[in-house]
C-alpha cells in the first residue's frame, strides 16, 4: 500500500477524532461567549426588530444560538460514541492507532455529554428572562 | 573497544553543559533551566510571604501604626502580583520544564534556546518587579491594576514598572506554555500515546494551552494600558469613550484561568503521588482526563463571576453563575478518583503523601467556598471581604502550595539526588497546615462581620480583634513550617547524592533513571507499553521502534538529538535536532529587556538599541546554518534509524511551535476586536466623537494586495513541488512585494487621516488594528525574504529544509490573509452595518 492511499483516511479518521474531543467544549464557549455578548448587547439596547409571539429579541437570538451549538456539543458526542466503536478496526497503517482512537473518542464522549449538559444548564436563565433583562 | 570509547566521549561532551564562568548565560538544557525556574519562583514566595507577616503584623491589632495605609496598598499589591505572576505559574512550568521530558522519555524540551530566553525575561521581569522598592516607585493599585486606578492620573510610574515587569514575565510564560505543549505532542518516547500519558503530563498539556490563550490576554491589556499610560490612548478612559470595565473583563479573562493554570498542574502533581503511596494505579484514568480537560476549557468561561458586583445585566450573570458551577463537576471527578484510589489501602504517612491529606482537606473547603461565592446573592453579600481573602487563600494554598510542597518532596531525588529528612519534613507539614489553618479560617468569619479587605486597620470592639490576632499568629507559625522545609532542603546537601533512585515508588518513566538524572536523561530512547513503566517493566516494541532505538543509542554522537514522535499514537516519525550551549537566548533576553526599559525611562532611542541587539540575535537563532544542516544530513542516523532528520509537515515539532505562536497572535487580535466590539455596542454613536465613517476604496486596495500573498504562496509551493523552482522564485518574489506595497499603502492612508490613536477609544482602536496588521505583513516580508534566500542558494543540504520553509511561510501566509480580512471588515465596513 502506498503512503498516499494510508495518508488520506488516516487524515479523515484523525480530523473527525479531533471534532469528536473538542466539538463539545468549542460548541460550549462559544455558546457561552455569545450568550454573554448577546445578553450585554440585547439588555443595553434591545433587538426590538426581532421580537416574536411577545418574545424579546435578544431571547429569540439567545435561542437561536442555542439550538445549532447544542446541535453541535451533541453531534460530536455521538460521533464519539461512533469513533469508539469504530476503533476496533482503525484505519490501516495505524500502529496503536486504535487503542490511542478509542481513549481519545472515550474521553470525548464523556466531554461533549458534559458540555452538551451545560449548554442546556446555562439556557435555563432564558426561561426568567423572556421578555425583558 | 577504542572506537566506542571515543563515541561515548564524543556523546558526554555534545550534552555537557556547562556551568561556570560566563558559561551559565549559555545554558539550553531542561534540567538546569527547570532548576533555576523553581529556585528563583520559590524565592519570590519568600519574598512574597515575607510582605504577608508585615501585612498581618500591621492587622494584628485595631488601629495599629506599624504602617500607613499606603505603605500597606504597596505590600498587598506586590505580595499578590509576586505570588500570582513571580512564583506560582514560573514555578510549575520550571517544574514542568524539568520533569516532563523525563517523563515522556525526551532527552530535552523541544526548543531548548526557547527555554533559556523565558528563563531570562522571567528573572529579568521579577527583578524590575523588585527594583520599585529600591526607586521609591512601589506599585499600589493591587495585583489586578483596576482602572482608573492604575491610570496616569491617579498612579506614577510605579505602574509602568509593574506593567513593563509583567510584561517579561508574561513573555516567559507564552515561550514557556508553547515549549510545554510541543514537546508533550512530538516528543513522546515511542508507544507513548495518549493513552500512556502520566496524569502529570496531561495537567501539563492542558496547561500550556491555556497559558497561550490566558498570558496572550493579559499581555495585550497590559500592553493597552501601557499604551494609555504613555502615548494617551483612551481604551480605558470613559472620558474619552473607553471603558473601565473592558479592563476587567480583559483582565479576568486572564485571572480566572491563571488559578487554574495553578491548579491543575497541582492536581497532576497529587495524581502522580497518591498511585505512588497507594501502590495502584490511579482511578478511572479517563475521567480524570476529561475532568482536567473540562477543567481547563470551563475556566474560560467563568472570568464574569469576579464582576458580579460591577453593574452587569441580571441574564448575562446567570449564565455565569450556571458555568461556575459546573466547575465544582471537573474538581469533584478528580476527588473521588483519589478517594477511589486510596479506598482499602494503607499508604506509608511519608511527608509527600502527609501534604497530599492536607491539600485534600484544604482544598475541599476552599472548592465548597468557590461554590458559595458562585452563587450570585452570596457574592454580592461577602464581595470585597475577608470571606473572599479566607476562600482564595484556602484555594491557591491549599490547592497549589500543598501540592507544590509534596511534589517537592517526592522528586527531590530527581531535582537534587538527595532524599529529604522525613523527621523534619513532617514538623514542616504540621507547622504550615496547623499555621495555614489558623490564619485563613477565622478570615471567613471576619468576612462574615464585615471586615472589607485590602484596608489597612479596623476600627476596636467591632468583633474584628480577636480573629485578627488569631490570623496574625497562625501567619508566623505558617512561616516557621516553611523555614523548617528550607532548613530540610538546605540539610540534605550534608549527604551525598544518588542513595536511593526511587523511595516512593513511583510510577512513570523518570524513576527508571538514576537520581539525579544524567543531564541528556535517556542515552537508550525507551519504548512505553503500559501507563506505568517504572512498574511494568514489559517491552512490546514494533520492528520500526526497535530501529529507532538501537540507532538513537549508538549515535549521532556530535549533534543533540531526540526522537520524534506521532501526536496521537506515539509512533516513531523522526529524529529532532535539539540546540546546545549558547549566548543568543540571553542577548535577545537583553534586548527585550532593554527595549523596556526604554519605554520606561521613555527614552524611546534606549528601546530602539534594544530592537537592534534582540533583533540581531532573535535573526541569528533562527538562521539555518549550513554547518548543522551537514551535521544532520550526513550523520548516517537517518538510515539507521529509518526516519527522516529532516520533518515535514504536521510532523516537525517546529510545525506545532508555528500553530501555536499564530494561537498566541490570533489571540491578540482577538483580544482587540473584543475591546473593539465591547466598545462599540456600549458608544451612542460609532465611529465616536463625530468622526467620519473610514474609508473604503483606497485603504481596500491595500487589504487586496495583502490578500493576495496566500494564493500566490499556493501558487509557489504548487510549482516548487512539480520542479519549476523558477516560477516558484517568482511567486516568493510577488507575495513579498504584495506586503510591501500593502505597508506603504498603509503608511500613506494612516498619515493622511485627521485623528490620532489619541482622539478616543475608536480612534485608538483603528490605529492599534491597522498598526497589528502592518506588523503582521512585515513578517510576512521577512519572512519570504529568508524563503527567497534559501531557494536561491541552490544548496543541496539547504535544499533538505525548503519543503519545511514553504509549509511555514504558507501557514503564516494563511493566517496573515484570514486576519487582514477580518480586520478590513471589523474597522472599514463594520462601521457602514450597525
Amino acid at each position: 500500500m502506498n503512503e498516499a492511499t494510508t495518508q488520506r483516511p488516516q487524515f479523515r479518521w484523525r480530523l473527525k477524532l479531533a471534532f469528536s474531543l473538542l466539538g463539545g467544549p468549542l460548541a460550549w464557549f462559544l455558546h457561552l461567549f455569545l450568550a454573554w455578548f448577546l445578553a450585554e448587547w440585547g439588555c443595553l439596547r434591545g433587538f426590538p426588530a426581532l421580537s416574536v409571539f411577545g418574545l424579546g429579541g435578544t431571547v429569540v437570538l439567545l435561542v437561536v444560538v442555542t439550538i445549532p451549538l447544542t446541535a453541535i456539543a451533541l453531534a460530536a458526542t455521538m460521533l464519539s460514541l461512533q469513533m469508539m466503536r469504530a476503533a476496533e478496526e482503525p484505519p490501516a497503517d495505524g500502529a496503536g492507532l486504535g487503542q490511542s482512537s478509542r481513549f481519545t473518542a472515550r474521553t470525548g464522549a464523556v466531554t461533549g455529554g458534559i458540555f452538551t449538559a451545560a449548554i442546556l444548564f446555562e439556557s435555563i436563565p432564558l426561561l426568567f428572562y423572556l421578555s425583558r433583562c | 573497544m577504542a572506537a566506542q570509547r571515543n563515541s561515548e566521549e564524543a556523546f558526554q561532551q555534545t550534552w555537557e553543559s556547562p556551568n561556570r564562568g560566563w558559561g551559565v548565560l549559555d545554558v539550553v538544557n531542561n534540567q538546569p533551566l527547570g532548576r533555576r525556574f523553581v529556585i528563583t519562583a520559590f524565592i519570590f514566595f519568600l519574598l512574597g510571604g515575607l510582605l504577608a507577616l508585615l501585612m498581618r503584623l500591621q492587622l494584628a491589632r485595631p488601629e495599629n501604626d506599624v504602617m500607613g495605609p499606603e505603605v500597606y496598598n504597596q505590600l498587598f499589591t506586590m505580595h499578590g502580583s509576586s505570588m500570582m505572576y513571580l512564583f506560582a505559574v514560573p514555578f510549575l512550568e520550571g517544574l514542568a520544564m524539568f520533569l516532563v521530558p523525563l517523563m515522556i522519555g525526551s532527552r530535552d524540551m523541544a526548543f531548548p534556546r526557547l527555554s533559556a530566553f523565558g528563563y531570562w525575561c522571567y528573572l529579568f521581569g521579577g527583578i524590575l518587579f523588585y527594583t520599585t522598592f529600591v526607586s521609591g516607585m512601589v506599585p499600589d493599585m493591587g495585583w489586578f491594576a483596576y482602572t482608573p486606578l492604575s491610570s496616569s492620573r491617579y498612579a506614577d510610574a510605579g505602574v509602568d514598572y509593574w506593567l513593563l515587569a509583567l510584561g517579561l514575565v508574561e513573555i516567559a510564560g507564552i515561550t514557556a506554555g508553547i515549549e510545554i505543549v510541543v514537546t508533550i505532542l512530538k516528543l513522546r518516547a515511542p508507544g507513548m500515546g495518549l493513552q500512556r500519558m502520566p496524569l502529570f503530563v496531561w495537567t501539563m498539556l492542558v496547561t500550556g494551552i491555556m497559558i497561550i490563550f490566558a498570558f496572550t490576554t493579559l499581555l495585550t491589556a497590559t500592553f493597552m494600558l501601557e499604551l494609555d499610560r504613555s502615548l494617551g490612548t483612551r481604551f480605558f478612559d470613559p472620558q474619552g469613550g473607553g471603558s473601565s470595565l473592558l479592563w476587567q473583563h480583559l483582565f479576568w479573562f486572564f485571572g480566572h484561568p491563571e488559578v487554574y493554570i495553578m491548579f491543575l498542574p497541582a492536581t497532576g502533581i497529587v495524581s502522580m503521588i497518591v498511585p505512588a503511596f497507594a501502590r495502584r494505579p490511579l482511578a478511572a484514568y479517563t475521567l480524570v482526563v476529561s475532568a482536567v480537560m473540562l477543567t481547563g476549557f470551563v475556566s474560560f468561561g467563568l472570568w464574569v463571576h469576579h464582576m458580579f458586583a460591577s453593574g452587569l445585566p441580571e441574564l448575562s450573570m446567570l449564565f455565569f453563575t450556571a458555568a461556575s458551577l459546573t466547575i465544582a463537576i471537573a474538581s469533584g471527578v478528580q476527588v473521588f478518583a483519589w478517594i477511589a484510589t486510596l479506598w482499602g489501602r494503607r499508604p506509608r504517612f511519608d511527608t509527600p503523601f502527609l501534604y497530599i491529606l492536607g491539600f485534600f482537606f484544604i482544598f475541599i473547603l476552599g472548592g465548597i467556598t468557590g461554590v458559595m461565592v458562585a452563587v450570585l446573592p452570596f457574592d454580592l453579600q461577602v464581595h470585597d471581604t475577608f470571606f473572599v481573602v479566607a476562600h482564595f487563600h484556602y484555594v491557591i494554598i491549599g490547592g497549589v502550595v500543598f501540592p507544590i510542597l509534596a511534589g517537592l518532596h517526592f522528586w527531590m531525588p530527581k531535582l537534587n539526588g538527595r532524599v529529604l529528612d522525613e523527621r523534619l519534613g513532617k514538623l514542616s507539614f504540621w507547622l504550615t497546615f496547623i499555621g495555614f489553618n489558623v490564619t485563613f479560617f477565622p478570615m471567613h468569619i471576619l468576612g462574615f462581620y464585615g471586615m472589607p479587605r485590602r484596608v489597612y486597620t479596623y476600627p476596636a470592639g467591632m468583633g474584628l480583634d480577636e480573629g485578627n490576632l488569631i490570623a496574625t499568629v497562625g501567619a508566623y507559625i505558617m512561616a516557621l513550617g516553611i523555614l523548617a522545609f528550607l532548613g530540610n532542603f538546605a540539610s540534605s546537601f550534608r549527604r551525598s547524592p544518588g542513595t536511593d533512585m526511587n523511595p516512593y515508588n513511583g510510577n512513570s518513566l523518570e524513576w527508571t533513571l538514576p537520581s539525579p538524572p544524567p543531564i541528556y536523561a535517556f542515552r537508550s530512547p525507551p519504548a512505553v507499553a503500559s501507563r506505568h513503566p517504572a512498574w511494568n517493566e514489559q517491552r512490546t516494541e514494533d520492528d520500526a521502534t526497535r530501529k529507532v532505538r538501537t540507532a538513537m543509542t549508538a549515535a549521532p554522537t556530535h549533534w543533540r538529538a531526540t526522537v520524534v514522535t506521532d501526536v496521537l499514537t506515539g509512533k516513531p516519525q523522526g529524529i529532532q535536532y535539539l540546540s546546545g550551549p549558547t549566548r543568543l537566548p540571553f542577548m535577545a533576553a537583553v534586548g527585550v529587556l532593554i527595549i523596556f526599559l526604554g519605554v520606561l525611562a521613555k527614552v524611546y532611542l534606549l528601546s530602539v538599541a534594544g530592537l537592534l541587539v534582540g533583533g540581531y540575535a532573535i535573526l541569528r537563532w533562527l538562521w539555518p546554518t549550513q554547518k548543522r544542516l551537514e551535521r544532520m544530513a550526513y550523520s548516517g542516523i537517518e538510515e539507521a534509524a529509518g526516519v527522516p532528520v529532516f520533518l515535514q509537515g504536521s510532523h516537525a515539532p517546529v510545525w506545532w511551535g508555528m500553530v501555536a505562536a499564530l494561537a498566541t497572535v490570533g489571540m491578540v487580535y482577538g483580544v482587540f476586536l473584543f475591546s473593539y466590539f465591547y466598545l462599540r455596542i456600549h458608544a451612542d454613536a460609532w465611529p465616536q466623537g463625530g468622526l467620519a465613517k473610514p474609508g473604503l476604496l483606497t485603504p481596500g486596495i491595500a487589504y487586496l494586495a495583502l490578500l493576495s500573498i496566500a494564493p500566490l504562496q499556493w501558487l509557489g509551493a504548487r510549482l516548487f513541488g512539480k520542479g519549476r523552482h523558477n516560477t516558484a522564485e517568482a511567486a516568493v518574489v510577488g507575495a513579498m512585494a504584495a506586503a510591501a506595497a500593502f505597508l506603504v499603502m498603509q503608511v500613506f492612508f494612516l498619515q493622511a487621516l485627521d485623528f490620532g490613536p489619541d482622539l478616543n477609544a475608536y480612534a485608538s482602536l483603528f490605529h492599534v488594528l491597522s498598526g497589528m496588521v502592518m506588523l503582521t505583513a512585515s513578517v510576512v516580508v521577512l519572512q519570504q525574504a529568508i524563503l527567497l534566500r534559501t531557494l536561491r542558494a541552490k544548496h543541496t543540504v539547504l535544499e533538505k529544509q525548503l519543503p519545511l520553509q514553504w509549509q511555514l511561510a504558507r501557514l503564516f501566509a494563511y493566517f496573515t490573509t484570514v486576519a487582514a480580512a477580518v480586520v478590513y471588515a471589523v474597522i472599514h465596513v463594520s462601521p457602514y452595518l450597525f
